[in-house]
C-alpha cells in the first residue's frame, strides 16, 4: 500500500528501489546513464571492466557482497545445512519447553539449538531462518528478474512506438500505482487457488509462491517501464539511432541492438535494488498473513508469530527481524556500491 | 493549464472506475459467500435465513446490478431493506456494513482520522529530519556528519517497519516504560493523549522515511550545487546564504515535493502495517479486516478512497511542480 | 579513494539493534513455573427449591464497604448491550449489573451454584410435572430506572423482540422451544415485523404471572431463562436496533454514558431495591468500562498497579506471553485468579466421511493433545481432557480415558487399529495464530500413526460457516464450545443429537461432527425429561457412552482462566456459569 510502511511494496515502484535513482532516473532524459565512463587516459578497458575494478576496490561492496554470498549459499544449501545440523524446519522439541510453552534456559539457546527454540510449537529457530531465507530469496529473485523483463519490454514498446500505445501504457501504470496492493493479494490468492485446486487437494507451496511472484510482477514492473521508456525517448533522437535508421536498420534491430545495450547499467542497478525491496514486500505480506502459509518457513510470518511472545522472549522477534534486516541491508549496500561503480558521476 | 487539468481529471475518473470494477469483480469471484459468513454468527442458519440475509445485503441480484447500485448510492444515496429493518444511507453512500450494522461512511469517519494523524505527524517528522540532514550533509560533504548521516540512512532504508516498530515497543515501552502503550484518543477529546499515543508511530514511520528523504535531499542538493546557474550566481558575488537558501534549495526541492506528495497520497490510503504494529484501527487495518470478513461495501469504499488519495496527489504534484520550478511549464 | 563511512555506520546501527535485544532478555527459564496443581472441582448445583433463596437482600459480605469506582478494561467493545442480542459472556457479566433476568445463578466462587429467581419469586414452577408447562411469578417492587414496576408484559415483550430477525444475534433456545422448530422465525417473526406481541406458547396471565407452554418437555427452562433473553423491555422504550446503545435499566446501576469503542459508564439506579435482589450487592458507586488496551497492556497495568488501576479488573485475561511473568511474581499471588474455564476444544471428525469407528479411535489414540495445548500456553492455558463435558458441568464425572495414548499420543496403538490401512485425512484449519500453531502438531502426530494428512488453511470468518455446512469436504477440524449454562443439556443435545441435523448442504449445523446414533438419541430423550436439578449423572453417563462406543470427536483440552486484578479490588471471582469475572460481590478497599 505504501512504501516505507512496507518498504518497497511494489505499488510504489518508483520508490521501491532506493531514492537516489528515483530522483536521478525518474525524470526521463535528464541524464543518459550507462554509457558514461571516465575519459580513458589509458587504453583498452570496456565500461564493464572499469566498473568491476571500481567494485573490487570498494570495501563496502566487498563486505556486503560477501554477506550476500553467505546468505545466498546458506539458503541454497538449506537441505544440506539441515542434514548437517540434524534437524528439519518441521521438527519440534517439546521437551525444551516448560509447562506453559516457553523455551527453557536462555530462550532455549544451547549447543544443539544455536539460536534457541520457538515458544509454543518448539521448533528450532536457526533452521527456520535458513529455510525462511530460502523462501525470501527465491521469491524475490524470480520476481525481480520477471519484473525487469516485463518492464523493459513494455518500456521499450511505449517509448519507441509512442502515440496512443504510450498513452494507454501510461494510463495502465497510473492504474497499477493507485490500486491497493494488499487488498488485491488478499482476494486474488484464494481465487487463483480455487481455480486450480479442489478443496481437498494439497496446494503446492510452489504454486502459492508462484502466485506471489505473479502479483509482485504485476505491481512492480511500472518503475522499470518508466525508466526504460524515458531512456528510449531520449535515445531515440540521438545520432547513432538516426544513423542506424538512415542505413536502413529495422525497428527490431534498432530496439535490441542499438537501444538496449545502452540501458544495461541503470537496469542492473534497478535490479539490485529491486531484490531487497521485494524481499521486504514478501515478508510484509506474510507478516499480514496473506503471503506464504504453514508449513513453508517464512521470515515475515516468523516475525508475526514472535509478536505474541515479545514481552517474555523478545529475542525471538529480534533474531527473526535482524536476519531480515541484515539481508536487506546487504542488498542495499551492494546495490549502492554497484551504482557508484557503474556511474562514477553519481553524487557521493 | 486548464486543458491540462481537465485532461488529468478525466483520466483520473477513468482510473477510478477501472479500479472499482476490478475490486468488485475480484471479490465477487472469491469462492465464498459473505452471507454465509454473516450466517456463521448465528446458532442456526437454514436455507431460508440465508436467502433472507442475501436478499437484505442485495446479494441475490446479478453482479452488474449490485455494482450499479453501489455506484449510484455514492451520488444519490440509497435505502437498504424494507419496513422495520430499513436503513437509510444518504449520499454520499459508500454502502452499508451489515456486519457492523452501520453505514460505511460512519466507519470511514471513525477510522480515517487515525490514519490522518499517523501520516501527517510522521510526514512532518520525516520532512524535517530528512531535509535538514540531507541539506547539511550535502553542504558538508565528506565530513564526519555526512558519513554518519549517509550510513544511518542506509540502515533506515533497509529496516522494515514491522521490525523497527517492535524494536521501539520493546525498548521504549516494554523494557524501560519510557512511553505508555499506544492507545488512540481522538484529538478533539484529549489533544495530549492523542499526541502521546502518536509518538511511537511518528518516530517509527517518520524515522524510517527520513532516511529515504535524507538521501534524496542530499543527492538533489549536490546535483543542484554543481549546476551552472548556481555557479553563475556565486560568481556574480551573491552571498552563500542567498545562493544556497534561495536558488539551490528551490531547485533541489522540486523532485522532493514530487516524491513527498506521492508518498502522502499512498500513505493516506492506509498504513496497514504501522497500524497493525501499534494496534490502531485506521483505514488500512479496516480495509484488511473487511476483506477478511468479505464485507464488500467497506472494501470498495476503502479501496476507492485510497485510489482517490493517490490520484489526487498525482494531479496536485503536477500542478505544484509548475508552481515551484519555473523551468517546467504545463502544456 | 575516499573513506567509505557507510560500512562503519551500518555496523554500528546493527550493533544497536542487537544490543536492544540483549538488553531485553537475560533471565534464565528454569521451567519451574506452573499453576498450582488444582484439584478438579466438582461443581455442585441445583435449582433452588426454597423460595427464601430467591429473596433479597443478598447477605452482607464481611468487611465489605460501599463507594468508589470499579474500573473494567476490555480490548474490544461489547458486540451488543441490547439484552436480546447479547451472546458474549463479557457483555452478560456487565449487563448483570444493570439488567435483571427471570432467573439467575447465585455463586460463591467456590464452585457452588444455585439457580434462584431474580425477577421471579423462584426458579419456576413445573405445572404438570412433565416440563411442558411452566409458570413464573414476578416479585413485587422490581422497578425500571424511571420508577415504574416491571410487569410480566415487559418480560414477554423482551422475549417477543428476540424473535425479530434484525435482533437475532442472541441465544435462540427459548425461541426454538416456544415455536417448536429450529426455524422459529417461520412461526412468529417478532413485534416489528408482525405488529403483534403475542408470542406462541407465552401467556401473560396477569401483571405478575407468566406462563410458558411447550409441545416438547424442556426441563432446562429455568437455566435458559438466566440468559439475557428474559430481560424485561418496556415496549414504549424499545428503540429497535438503537436499543443497543441505551438499554433501559432494571438493576442496581444504569447507563450514564456510552461512547462506542471508548467507554461505558454506569451510575447508581436509585429505583433499584436491594430487598428484591438475592444476588447483587452493588458496593461501588459507579462502574467504568474502558475499551482499547489489549490483554498484554491490561496485564502490564495490573502488574504496575498504580492510580486508578488499583481499582481495575481486566476482562481479557493474561496473554500467554505474560503467563510466566505473572505466575513468577509472588506479590501478585493474592490478586491472581486461576480457574477452569468453560470452553472445550475438540478435534471434530466428520462422521459423514469417516464412518469407520476404528479410524476415529485411531485418531483419538494418536493425537498429541499435550503438544497442541503447549502451543496455546500449556498448563496455564488449559488442561488436557478426555471427557466431552467440561469439569464445570453439573454432574460431570471422570471416567478412564478409553483411548489413552499418554499425553503425546500413542502412534503404535493407532497403527494397530488402522490395521495397515493408509487413511487420507484433510484437516481444515484457521489461518490464524491458533490454526497455524496447532495444525502442524495435529498433522505430525497423526502422520506418525500412518495417516496421510493434508492441511487446508481458511480465513477465520469462513471457518465455522464451512464446518457447519453438511457435506463439507473436510475430514477433521478443531471446534470449540462453551455451554450456555452449566448443564450438559446445553452441550450434549446441541453437539451430538443428530436429529437436529439438516440434509446435505444445510448450513449452520452445531453438530459439526455430523454424528447421529439412535441409542444415544434415545438416552438424550430420557435425560431431557428429568428435572434439570437431577439430570446431571444421567448426562455424565451419556458422555461416557458416546466416547466409548462412537468416538465422534476427540476432546483436546478445557480452557483455564488466568487473570490479575488491581490491589484494591475484593470479591472478584470467575463464574462457573458464564466463565468470566462477575461483579456482584465486588467491593473496593
Amino acid at each position: 500500500m505504501s512504501d516505507r510502511d512496507a518498504p518497497g511494496v511494489p505499488g510504489v515502484g518508483r520508490l521501491a528501489v532506493s531514492p537516489a535513482p528515483a530522483a536521478e532516473l525518474g525524470e526521463p532524459g535528464v541524464r543518459d546513464a550507462g554509457t558514461a565512463a571516465e575519459p580513458p587516459e589509458f587504453v583498452g578497458r570496456s565500461p564493464g571492466q572499469l566498473a568491476w575494478m571500481r567494485l573490487k576496490r570498494d570495501r563496502v561492496a566487498v563486505v556486503s557482497g560477501g554477506a550476500l554470498l553467505f546468505f545466498i549459499l546458506l539458503a541454497a544449501a538449506a537441505p544440506l545445512v539441515s542434514k548437517l545440523y540434524g534437524k528439519g524446519p518441521q521438527d519440534r522439541f517439546p521437551d525444551r519447553l516448560d509447562r506453559n510453552g516457553f523455551p527453557l534456559g536462555y530462550a532455549g539457546i544451547d549447543a544443539h539449538h544455536w539460536l534457541g527454540i520457538q515458544p509454543g510449537n518448539g521448533r528450532d529457530l536457526f533452521i527456520q531462518l535458513v529455510y525462511g531465507l530460502r523462501t525470501s530469496l527465491m521469491i524475490a529473485f524470480t520476481a525481480a528478474v520477471l519484473t525487469i523483463a516485463l518492464g523493459i519490454a513494455i518500456g521499450i514498446v511505449a517509448g519507441y512506438l509512442g502515440g496512443w500505445v504510450d498513452a494507454v501504457i501510461t494510463w495502465v501504470i497510473d492504474l497499477v500505482l493507485a490500486f491497493p496492493f494488499f487488498i488485491f493479494c488478499f482476494a486474488f490468492v484464494p481465487l487463483a487457488i480455487n481455480e486450480f485446486y479442489g478443496p481437498r487437494d494439497e496446494v503446492s507451496p510452489w504454486f502459492r509462491g508462484g502466485l506471489l511472484v505473479l502479483i509482485f510482477v504485476l505491481f512492480n514492473w511500472t518503475y522499470t517501464a518508466r525508466l526504460v521508456r524515458g531512456q528510449v525517448l531520449s535515445l531515440r533522437e540521438r545520432e547513432f539511432v538516426d544513423a542506424a535508421r538512415a542505413s536502413g536498420a529495422g525497428t527490431g534491430h534498432i530496439l535490441f541492438r542499438q537501444l538496449l545495450p545502452n540501458l544495461w547499467a541503470p537496469i542492473l542497478v534497478t535490479f539490485s535494488l529491486n531484490v531487497p525491496a521485494l524481499i521486504t514486500a514478501e515478508a510484509a505480506l506474510s507478516f499480514l498473513n496473506i503471503g506464504m502459509v504453514e508449513p513453508t518457513p517464512d521470515l515475515g510470518r516468523l516475525i508475526n508469530n514472535s509478536v505474541d511472545y515479545i514481552r517474555e522472549v523478545p529475542t525471538f522477534t529480534i533474531v527473526g527481524g535482524s536476519t531480515l534486516f541484515l539481508l536487506v541491508l546487504s542488498f542495499n549496500l551492494f546495490g549502492d556500491s554497484l551504482r557508484d561503480a557503474l556511474d562514477p558521476k553519481s553524487s557521493r | 493549464m486548464h486543458r491540462f487539468l481537465i485532461k488529468k481529471l478525466l483520466l483520473a475518473v477513468t482510473t477510478l472506475l477501472a479500479i472499482s470494477v476490478i475490486t468488485f469483480a475480484l471479490f465477487f469471484l472469491v469462492p465464498s459467500n459473505p452471507a454465509e459468513v454473516m450466517c456463521g454468527n448465528r446458532q442456526r442458519c437454514g436455507p431460508e435465513r440465508l436467502a433472507q440475509i442475501e436478499q437484505r445485503m442485495g446479494l441475490d441480484q446479478p453482479a452488474y446490478v449490485q455494482y450499479g447500485q453501489f455506484m449510484k448510492g455514492i451520488f444519490v444515496g440509497r435505502t437498504f431493506g424494507e419496513g422495520a429493518a430499513a436503513r437509510d444511507c444518504p449520499a454520499p453512500c459508500l454502502g452499508f456494513s451489515f456486519r457492523n450494522d452501520e453505514p460505511v461512511t460512519a466507519i470511514v469517519a471513525r477510522t480515517l482520522p487515525v490514519t490522518l494523524s499517523i501520516v501527517f505527524g510522521a510526514a512532518a517528522v520525516w520532512l524535517l529530519i530528512g531535509l535538514s540532514v540531507g541539506m547539511v550533509s550535502a553542504l558538508r560533504r565528506g565530513t564526519f556528519f555526512d558519513k554518519v548521516a549517509v550510513g544511518t540512512s542506509l540502515v533506515g532504508a533497509s529496516m522494515p517497519i514491522f521490525f523497527f516498530g517492535y524494536l521501539l515497543l520493546i525498548v521504549l515501552v516494554y523494557e524501560t516504560g519510557l512511553l505508555p502503550n499506544p492507545k488512540y484518543t481522538p484529538i478533539t477529546e484529549n489533544p495530549a493523549a492523542w499526541a502521546g499515543a502518536m509518538v511511537l508511530p511518528w518516530i517509527g514511520l517518520g524515522f524510517l522515511n527520513s532516511a529515504t528523504y535524507a538521501r534524496l535531499a542530499r543527492a538533489q542538493m549536490l546535483e543542484t550545487l554543481s549546476e551552472d546557474f548556481v555557479r553563475t550566481a556565486r560568481a556574480k558575488g551573491l552571498s552563500k546564504a542567498t545562493v544556497y537558501g534561495r536558488h539551490a534549495l528551490r531547485a533541489a526541492i522540486t523532485p522532493i515535493v514530487t516524491i513527498a506528495g506521492l508518498d502522502l497520497g499512498t500513505y493516506l490510503g492506509g498504513t496497514v502495517i504501522t497500524e497493525t504494529v501499534f494496534g490502531f484501527t485506521g483505514l488500512g487495518k479496516t480495509a484488511l479486516n473487511a476483506a477478511l470478513n468479505l464485507d464488500m461495501p467497506i472494501v470498495m469504499a476503502t479501496v476507492l478512497l485510497a485510489a482517490v488519495f493517490i490520484i489526487t496527489a498525482n494531479v496536485l504534484v503536477d500542478v505544484l511542480y509548475a508552481v515551484i520550478d519555473p523551468r517546467v511549464r504545463l502544456s | 579513494m575516499r573513506m567509505r563511512p557507510r560500512l562503519g555506520v551500518a555496523a554500528a546501527g546493527t550493533a544497536i539493534v542487537l544490543a536492544a535485544g540483549g538488553l531485553a532478555a537475560c533471565s534464565e527459564n528454569k521451567g519451574d513455573t506452573g499453576t498450582e496443581q488444582e484439584q478438579t472441582k466438582q461443581t455442585t448445583s441445583a435449582i433452588a427449591t426454597d423460595p427464601k433463596d430467591s429473596q433479597g437482600p443478598a447477605p452482607e459480605i464481611p468487611g465489605a464497604k460501599e463507594g468508589g469506582t470499579l474500573r473494567l478494561i476490555q480490548e474490544a467493545d461489547f458486540e451488543h448491550l441490547d439484552p436480546q442480542r447479547t451472546y458474549t459472556v463479557s457483555a452478560m457479566a456487565v449487563e448483570q449489573m444493570f439488567l435483571r433476568t427471570l432467573t439467575m445463578f447465585k455463586e460463591d466462587g467456590q464452585g457452588n451454584l444455585l439457580l434462584v429467581g431474580d425477577i421471579a419469586t423462584d426458579a419456576g414452577k413445573d405445572v404438570k410435572g412433565d416440563c411442558t408447562q411452566w409458570e413464573y411469578t414476578l416479585k413485587k417492587g422490581v422497578k425500571f430506572e424511571d420508577g415504574r414496576e416491571v410487569t410480566a408484559k415487559d418480560v414477554a415483550y423482551g422475549i417477543a423482540r428476540s424473535f425479530e430477525d434484525d435482533l437475532g444475534d442472541g441465544p435462540t433456545y427459548l425461541q426454538e422451544w416456544l415455536a417448536d422448530t429450529g426455524d422459529f422465525n417461520t412461526v412468529y417473526k417478532g413485534p416489528y415485523s408482525t405488529g403483534s406481541t403475542n408470542v406462541p406458547g407465552l401467556t401473560v396471565k396477569d401483571d405478575y404471572t407468566l406462563e410458558f407452554t411447550f409441545k416438547q418437555p424442556h426441563c432446562d427452562l429455568p437455566f435458559a431463562l438466566s440468559l439475557p433473553t428474559s430481560v424485561p423491555v418496556p415496549q414504549d422504550k424499545d428503540t429497535k436496533t438503537e436499543y443497543d446503545r441505551r438499554p433501559f435499566a432494571s438493576g442496581p446501576y444504569k447507563i450514564k454514558e456510552y461512547v462506542k469503542d471508548t467507554r461505558l459508564v454506569l451510575e447508581r439506579n436509585p429505583q433499584w431495591d436491594p430487598k428484591t435482589d438475592p444476588i447483587r450487592h452493588a458496593y461501588p458507586d459507579s462502574i467504568a468500562v474502558e475499551f482499547g488496551p489489549d490483554d498484554a497492556a491490561q496485564t502490564e497495568r495490573m502488574i504496575a498497579d498504580s492510580g486508578d488501576d488499583q481499582y481495575a479488573i481486566p476482562y481479557d485475561g493474561v496473554p500467554q506471553a505474560l503467563v510466566n511473568k505473572v505466575l513468577n511474581d509472588p506479590s501478585l499471588k493474592d490478586r491472581t485468579i486461576t480457574q477452569p474455564g468453560i470452553f472445550m476444544y475438540y478435534l471434530s471428525i466428520n462422521n459423514d466421511r469417516i464412518k469407520d469407528v476404528n479410524v476415529r479411535k485411531a485418531i483419538a489414540y494418536a493425537l498429541d493433545k499435550e503438544g497442541i495445548l503447549a502451543t496455546q500456553g500449556g498448563d496455564a492455558a488449559g488442561k488436557v481432557m478426555h471427557t466431552l463435558l467440561t469439569d464445570t458441568t453439573i454432574g460431570w464425572k471422570d471416567y478412564p480415558n478409553p483411548y489413552d495414548g499418554g499425553p503425546h499420543g500413542d502412534p503404535e496403538k493407532a497403527k494397530q487399529l488402522l490395521g495397515g490401512k493408509k487413511v487420507k485425512l484433510v484437516f481444515l484449519s484457521r489461518n490464524t495464530a491458533f490454526g497455524q500453531s496447532t495444525a502442524p502438531v495435529v498433522k505430525e502426530s497423526l502422520e506418525k500413526a500412518g495417516f496421510e494428512v493434508t492441511v487446508q488453511y481458511i480465513e477465520q470468518p469462513q471457518h465455522n460457516p464451512t464446518t457447519r455446512t453438511r457435506g463439507n469436504p473436510y475430514d477433521i477440524y478443531i471446534s470449540n464450545w462453551a455451554a450456555d449454562w452449566p448443564s450438559a443439556a446445553s452441550t450434549i443435545p446441541v453437539l451430538w443429537d443428530g436429529r437436529h441435523l439438516g440434509g446435505p448442504g444445510s448450513k449452520g449445523n452445531s453438530d459439526v461432527s455430523y454424528f447421529n446414533a439412535d441409542d444415544v438419541n434415545a438416552k438424550i430423550d430420557e435425560a431431557a425429561k428429568l428435572p434439570a436439578g437431577e439430570a446431571g449423572p444421567k448426562w455424565a453417563e451419556i458422555d461416557q457412552m458416546i466416547m466409548e462406543k462412537y468416538c465422534p470427536v476427540v476432546p483436546i483440552y478445557q480452557t483455564k482462566v488466568l487473570s490479575v486484578h488491581g490491589s484494591k479490588v475484593a470479591g472478584d471471582f470467575v463464574s462457573d456459569a458464564i466463565g468470566t469475572d462477575v461483579f456482584y460481590n465486588v467491593w473496593l478497599k
